[in-house]
């Protein structure tokens, strides 16, 4: 049995179903609330929600239970006091490799540390006190910290990218930061500009492969980066086969460090699925080609819309399974690493997240 | 001391009472007073730059109130969510 946690513009939904199957919602929190990301903590149990409400503004809640049952608030997700800024979102939480460590990113560009499971967090002052932050440009979502990379085993070394303060790594648990943007190259950019390090590198997701720790990809906003040597440099990627180069959803398979799985939208103009058909492409060679996955899945006038958080995986190698979700409020999913695809549920609100365990 | 009329969460929030007496002579002071008083209620009516969120309303003896308007004692503050017509 295969759980989905799904963030929706209209509450959190728990929901289970055997792979290849349809699933059926088990739980239902935070009615009527967005939900950005939410997630179980596999090590723990718990289940964590980043809601942001129109009224309240964002806030994490954790609940020890099911999910219709009691949530309580988490402490320290909020900015210092006379900064100036306040807290706009919360885009991912992502757990670490220390026993009962967790990160959540956010919006304006910053980074959270849990160390009792998402009880308590603190800001990461390393990232916080950039002397470049005030030149940093948010992305048309704003200055959001989306996609956090862990090291296997390895606490010390962290990836974080922010649209549109690009990447940055640490090696030191996150006391330090340094940029890590060499080779991308936006084409939103006139030339002479590239060599401003302060100008926007508008990365839209990240993912590390875990069985290859220094390879990891890249969605850009207008191209598809891969690294080999631990987010130091980057190489493009985004032809062979792809049908466009922008997009948001990324996922790689666990087992193979050459494979890697984009669902391309038209263009930053268009953002839907293009041709009006629903397809995901994989990479089985690091990138080197690209190939449509779609069978199953809509392929007539279907112009749908993938958020960045919105697509996840389980299992690894041919036991791999895929699972998307759409702001039109269908979820589907592969059993079988893309090779086959169904839908695995329908109306429920526009999908912001989804995270599969 | 004036007092304060709070409803839905930020009810709960506050020890859930719907009324209670604060004294404080400004909205800020007293917003700040009862964050102070019910520490679960941080964050909600004010963010990190002590602005009252943009969709909730204060008023003060029913006219509306910014984070700087005077509270003088007996009068009645209520701390309301806002209307937001016009998104799904």
């Amino acid at each position: 049995m295969t759980e989905l946690i799904v963030g929706t513009k209209k509450g959190m939904f728990v929901l289970e179903g055997e792979p290849g199957g349809r699933f059926e919602v088990r739980a239902r929190a935070f009615a009527g609330q967005p939900v950005d990301f939410a997630l179980r903590d596999r090590r723990s149990g718990r289940l964590l929600a980043a809601v942001t409400s129109p009224f309240y503004g964002p806030k994490m809640f954790i609940c020890d239970g099911e999910a219709d049952g009691e949530w309580r608030e988490a402490e320290g997700v909020r900015l210092p006091e006379g900064s100036g800024q306040a807290l706009e979102r919360l885009w991912v939480i992502a757990p670490g490799e220390a026993e009962g460590t967790l990160y959540a990113g956010g919006d304006p560009g910053v980074l959270f540390e849990s160390r009792d499971g998402g009880a308590h967090w603190e800001l990461n002052a390393g990232l916080w006190e950039q002397p470049t932050r005030p030149w940093w440009q948010p992305g048309g979502g704003g200055l959001c910290l989306h996609s956090i990379c862990t090291w296997p085993d390895d606490p010390s070394r962290l990836a974080v990218a922010i649209s549109a303060a690009g990447m940055w790594l640490s090696e030191d648990g996150g006391g330090s930061w340094r940029r890590a943007n060499r080779g991308i190259s936006p084409r939103y950019l006139p030339a002479e500009a590239l060599a401003d390090e302060n100008a926007a590198r508008c990365v839209h997701h990240v993912e590390r492969s875990p069985r290859r720790p220094e390879r990891m990809f890249m969605q850009f906003h207008g191209g598809v980066y891969r690294s080999d040597d631990a987010g130091e440099s980057w190489i493009d990627v985004g032809g062979g086969g792809l049908v466009s180069d922008f997009g948001f959803p990324l996922a790689v398979d666990p087992a193979d460090p050459d494979s890697a799985y984009l669902i391309p939208l038209v263009a930053d103009m268009d953002r839907v699925t293009p041709e009006g058909r629903v397809r995901v492409y994989e990479t089985r060679d690091a990138g080197a080609s690209w190939s449509p996955r779609g069978d199953g899945l809509p392929a007539r006038h279907a112009y749908l819309t993938v958020l960045r958080q919105a697509f996840c995986h389980r299992g690894e190698g041919e036991a791999l399974e895929l699972y998307f979700g759409a702001t039109s409020g269908e979820l589907f999913g592969s059993p079988d690493a893309g090779a086959s695809w169904s839908t695995v549920a329908t109306r429920l609100p526009p999908v912001h997240s989804l995270v599969a365990g | 001391m004036a007092v304060v009329r709070l409803r839905g969460p930020l009810r709960r929030l506050a020890g859930d009472r719907s009324e209670q007496s604060v004294d404080a002579g400004t909205v800020l002071e007293l917003l700040r007073a009862l964050e102070r008083r019910h520490p679960p209620l941080r964050g909600w009516v004010l963010d990190e730059r002590g602005l009252v969120r943009r969709h909730i309303n204060v008023y003060i003896n029913g006219e509306r109130a910014t984070e700087a308007t005077e509270v003088r004692p007996g009068d009645r503050v209520d701390v309301l969510p806002a209307i937001t017509g016009g998104r799904a």
